[in-house]
């Protein structure tokens, strides 16, 4: 499994794409999608995501998720709680990754992982 | 030595920096709590701390406010969480913003000189528009002053991402 994080509109899908020669027809926006395709994109959505399940059925998967934890702490409490489970998915995630890379201004900060993807 | 981490809301910045007082070699361990416990979310939250610091040796000293006021026991490793809750604390209280900047470098000042290793966590809050009101604008232009200030002065700045640590002063800890 690969994560790719990084703010909104900082390009995220676009890389995975070119990395990975998919097109945008392979991309999934749910959990149950991302099951059989290669590519997850908007996985801040999803903070309660079954990730052990996820990876069970599509090891090898590129997940995309923003950063959402950067901001001022809001007010609302829910919110709250979310900004913080996304960040704890990530954390979690990150450690099972083979690779986890940032991309900022449309270019790639790798966090782990050895040698060039693709 | 003075060392800086930052990161997101629930980026594991808090277990990094234990790791960075563990990984000292200081025996004597300081938690410097600066939360104000009032509600059942904040209860939560220093419970959570509280577990992943157990069995890790660290005796803890409350200092919602006035860390230039407090002693610390000579060449400790003091772990002060976190900056953005004490500046919040002097900034929205009694003795208010005027100063505020002031007495937070001058207690991170302070407690670094008396301590082998501080570690100071603090927050990006700094990422998500400025569409806020001129009280939040103002604390969040005092706490991006104090990071500048603290991380001016450290040997080593990390910012923690999923978990992972990024150097942006002093090389990989």
């Amino acid at each position: 499994m690969i994560l790719l994080i990084g703010g909104a509109g900082q390009g995220k899908l676009d890389y995975a794409l070119e990395k990975t020669g998919y097109g945008p027809e392979q991309v999934a926006r749910t959990p149950e999608e991302a099951r059989t395709k290669p590519i997850f994109a908007g996985l801040e959505h999803w903070p309660e995501l079954d990730e052990n399940e996820l990876l069970a059925a599509n090891p090898e998967v590129v997940l995309i998720c923003d950063e959402v934890g950067c901001g001022v702490v809001p007010v609302d409490p829910a919110q709250r709680a979310r900004r913080e489970q996304v960040g704890r998915l990530c954390c979690r995630l990150a450690k099972r990754a083979e690779r986890v890379e940032r991309i900022f201004c449309g270019l790639p900060m790798v966090l782990k992982g050895e040698g060039p993807w693709n | 030595m003075l060392m800086l981490v930052s990161g997101g809301a629930g980026s594991g910045k808090s277990e990094f920096a234990e790791g960075l007082i563990t990984a000292s070699g200081l025996d004597r361990r300081v938690y410097l709590a600066t939360m104000r416990v009032w509600d059942g979310e904040s209860v939560r939250r220093v419970e959570r701390h509280r577990q992943m610091r157990a069995g890790k040796g660290f005796e803890t000293l409350e200092c919602p406010d006035n860390l230039a006021g407090l002693t610390l026991p000579a060449g400790c490793a003091a772990l002060l969480e976190d900056l953005s809750n004490l500046t919040a604390n002097e900034f929205f209280g009694e003795q208010g913003r005027q100063g505020a900047y002031e007495r937070v470098l001058a207690g991170v000042e302070r407690a670094a000189w008396q301590a082998g290793l501080l570690v100071v966590v603090t927050n990006e809050l700094f990422s998500d528009g400025m569409d806020y009101d001129p009280d939040t604008l103002a604390y969040l232009d005092t706490l991006a002053r104090l990071n500048r200030a603290v991380a001016a002065r450290a040997g080593g700045v990390y910012e923690v991402v999923c978990g992972i640590p990024v150097a942006w002063k002093g090389g990989r800890p």
